[in-house]
């Protein structure tokens, strides 16, 4: 971090003017005054050469004296001016030393205020296109688009900059109006949205092969959050970006008319901003969520460009049941008649897996003897063929709680049921490594289209549970409070149930021991 | 001895008009020497606080 680099501006007074002022003056003040001694010196000159020419003795000292006199008249001015500036001097040293004594600490104060700020939240500057992280962005200048690579408070402005070349005042803090500039990414060079570096980051990545649905399911799962979750909680859910909005609203119209999304074909993806903000909360969150297409994860060259993963947040793994070999060896009859609409990814998933292990390796330095707190949600998609709703999906969680009561959450349910999937088709290995590796794993399924995709069908593809893993992964990452909204429901049922136990003894003792017992 | 305290008195007198003389030559001289010096600085602290402003005008002026 550079405290003084040279910028486009001003300096400030005290840095840089007043010194030059102190140096022009005393240059130029005695430049002056030699003209006006010069002007006695001459008038001396001139008795002198009378004195040397009078006649009488006292003419002559009368004309020496009247020399002597503006010999010393020609001094006095030097010695006047020298007084005037030397006092000058002195003052303006004094104040301007005390000025840039106050300023520095100020500064100081101010930057160290930011520094603490930002890392206690954890709000950074991080570009959504090219992932650099970066102490300040570019601004730009709103008159003269001259850029500004330090608009902090330094020499050159406590509060403001002044640009050099269109004189424009430039507020240096966020609270003087600093945000409504354009901000530049020091990397790329593209234009950051303003949430950027303002909210706490979150940063999500949505990993799987090509053909997985990623990008289905991170669209599909925004739209519910908004809608189911978000909205009727009373949260402020942005695009900070309009680009993003644009993009997001082009693509749910696509799957609001039945028409499937065009494939990702960036392997190194721009991260799709989403702004959130509890209500009462001081300072909200910017979600990066980072769709890169499956080809990312196709070889270990296109897996190191994927420099975002030292930021992540928590992780969703996306797996696509038709890539699982042995489970499209049983269904392989069924899958080939289905398959141009399934389309089953090409990447199977402990390569997928593996390669994502390997960028965690390299850019967080994850390590064997010891389990990541990350949390990574293992998400089944397109369960909406081949009755996999009803194997895995939400179907067969209502029944498995049905059956066995002791199951209070969906996420537990879930977790039991895919565990077996994965399991029972030879992935046993990958809920092992899964279950070593990280502290906190979740097990979801899910379809982000609802239905098998069809040219001819134009109805809204309506998604089932694509917002459970991202409401997990958030929860878990202090975005939304999944946990109390669960305790509370918990508590409710817990209370619902004591009423049905008879006696008050009984239900005393059911919602303060029996419901407190843990389970598994 | 009349004589000699007149011959006294006037080469007094003479010696007195004489040193009068030359003081008052001599301090006519210092007068002149010190009006002009004085005259000097006078101007010299007028013009000179005139010239400082004017060059601080001027430092101020080249600021951006």
């Amino acid at each position: 971090m550079q405290l003084y680099e040279p910028q486009p501006s001003y300096l400030m007074y005290a840095f840089g003017g007043g010194w030059e002022v102190m140096a022009y003056i005393w240059q130029n003040v005695f430049k002056r005054t030699a003209s006006d001694a010069n002007w006695w010196y001459m008038q001396g000159n001139s008795c002198k050469l009378k004195a040397q020419y009078a006649g009488s003795i006292p003419v002559r000292y009368w004309w020496w004296s009247a020399y002597a006199g503006c010999q010393l008249a020609g001094l006095s001015q030097y010695l006047t001016a020298l007084a005037i500036v030397a006092a000058f001097c002195v003052i303006q040293f004094l104040i301007l030393t005390i000025w840039a004594a106050i300023s520095g600490l100020v500064i100081a104060l101010l930057l160290g205020f930011n520094f603490l700020y930002g890392n206690y939240f954890k709000i950074f500057f991080r570009c959504p296109d090219c992932h650099e992280q970066m102490s300040i962005p570019i601004y730009v200048c709103p008159a003269c688009s001259t850029e500004h690579t330090r608009l902090w408070p330094s020499v050159y402005g406590v509060f403001h900059h002044r640009c050099a070349k269109c004189n424009s005042k430039l507020p240096t803090l966020d609270v003087l109006g600093r945000k409504t500039l354009v901000q530049k990414c020091v990397s790329c060079k593209r234009p950051m949205n303003p949430d950027v570096g303002r909210l706490i980051n979150i940063h999500i990545p949505v990993i799987g092969g090509p053909l997985t649905g990623k990008s289905n399911y991170i669209f599909m799962a925004t739209k519910r959050f908004t809608e189911q979750y978000a909205r009727p909680r009373g949260f402020e859910v942005t695009f900070p970006d309009k680009n993003h909005q644009r993009e997001y609203e082009n693509n749910i119209r696509m799957l609001s008319s039945g028409m499937e999304l065009v494939k990702t074909s960036n392997v190194v993806p721009q991260a799709y901003n989403l702004a959130v903000k509890k209500p009462r909360e001081w300072i909200g969150r910017i979600l990066y969520i980072y769709d890169a297409a499956g080809e990312a994860y196709s070889d270990e060259n296109s897996t190191l460009l994927q420099t975002y993963y030292k930021y992540v947040h928590g992780l969703i793994f996306v797996i696509d049941p038709f890539s699982i070999e042995l489970y499209r060896r049983q269904h392989e009859s069924e899958i080939n008649a289905v398959r141009s609409a399934v389309r089953p990814s090409t990447l199977s998933v402990m390569d997928a897996y593996g390669r994502m292990l390997a960028i965690l390796e390299s850019s967080i330095g994850l390590k064997s003897s010891k389990r990541l707190q990350l949390p990574i949600a293992i998400v089944i998609s397109k369960t909406d063929a081949l009755g996999l709703e009803a194997q895995i999906g939400q179907i067969a969680i209502r029944e498995l709680m049905n059956r066995d009561p002791s199951i209070r959450f969906e996420a537990e349910a879930s977790k039991q049921l895919i565990e077996r999937f994965l399991e029972e088709n030879q992935l046993g290995n990958l809920v092992r490594d899964l279950n070593l590796r990280f502290e906190n794993v979740g097990y979801f399924a899910c379809s982000a289209l609802g239905r098998m995709p069809d040219a001819s069908d134009h109805r809204p593809y309506e998604p089932i549970g694509v917002l459970e893993p991202l409401l997990w992964l958030l929860g878990k990452a202090g975005v939304v409070g999944v946990r109390q909204g669960l305790t509370r429901r918990m508590d409710e049922q817990d209370k619902a149930m004591a009423k049905t136990k008879g006696n008050i003894f009984k239900a005393v003792k059911f919602y303060y021991w029996d419901s407190l017992r843990p389970r598994r | 001895m009349d004589d000699l305290i007149g011959y006294l008195v006037t080469i007094a007198l003479v010696v007195a008009v004489v040193v009068a003389v030359v003081i008052a030559v001599l301090s006519f001289g210092g007068f002149i020497l010190g009006g002009i010096a004085a005259a000097g600085m006078v101007t010299g602290a007028i013009k000179g606080t005139n010239n400082f402003f004017i060059v601080l005008k001027e430092a101020h002026d080249r600021l951006p």
